[in-house]
């Protein structure tokens, strides 16, 4: 149950412990894809 | 410091979108329950607009919206989809909600939203146009200069 009524002020509705995770894995995916492009030199895909 | 800059456009971008995706998703399948406002205004609100429908048009805005930002597909327009969604959230999270979370909560997503307006503006600027002629959809464009 996401719980919107708890004081708790560290609590984390699933909602934003999704959007936090997509959003970590995101960039996580976008430094590793540049690092890849990079290590390959320019005009490689 | 570009790079950076993009990064953090990008985390922006795929928190708004993963958030409204799984809240709207959520609405629909009741994987969790629905949540549920701390004070009577607000509940009240939600009841009203859930027996008008409006709150379900919300909650497809939101699954609409949301996939646009996070899969990076028509950002500009899923960000006027969620406009609405945001001002709502916004207005009854930080204004009556009795709770600093809840209230943090719908701010960030509203700083989120006005961040990505910020950095999509150059696709609003013709809207901002003064003087504007109809350009009908059923009229072929005419490509001028």
């Amino acid at each position: 149950m996401v719980d919107l009524t708890s004081p708790n002020p560290l609590l984390m509705t699933h909602f934003e412990l999704i959007a936090f995770v997509c959003a970590v894995t995101s960039v996580v995916l976008a430094i590793a894809r540049d690092v890849w492009r990079a290590r390959r030199g320019p005009g490689k895909r | 410091m570009e790079r950076v800059g993009r990064y953090g456009l990008l985390f922006v971008r795929s928190y708004l979108g993963a958030f409204n995706l799984a809240s709207g998703i959520n609405f629909f399948l009741h994987v969790w329950g629905q949540p549920i406002p701390a004070d009577a205004l607000n509940t009240a609100y939600m009841n009203v607009t859930l027996q008008l429908h409006l709150f379900q048009l919300a909650k497809v805005l939101e699954i609409a919206g949301g996939f646009c930002l996070l899969a990076d597909v028509c950002v500009p327009l899923g960000l006027v989809l969620l406009a609405p969604v945001s001002v709502t959230i916004f207005v009854m999270n930080v204004f009556f909600s009795p709770l600093i979370h809840v209230a943090i909560s719908g701010a960030r997503n509203f700083a989120f939203h006005l961040l990505l307006f910020a950095a999509y503006f150059g696709h609003y600027r013709a809207m901002l146009r003064v003087s504007a002629e109809p350009r009908p959809l059923w009229r072929p464009e005419t490509h001028h200069g």
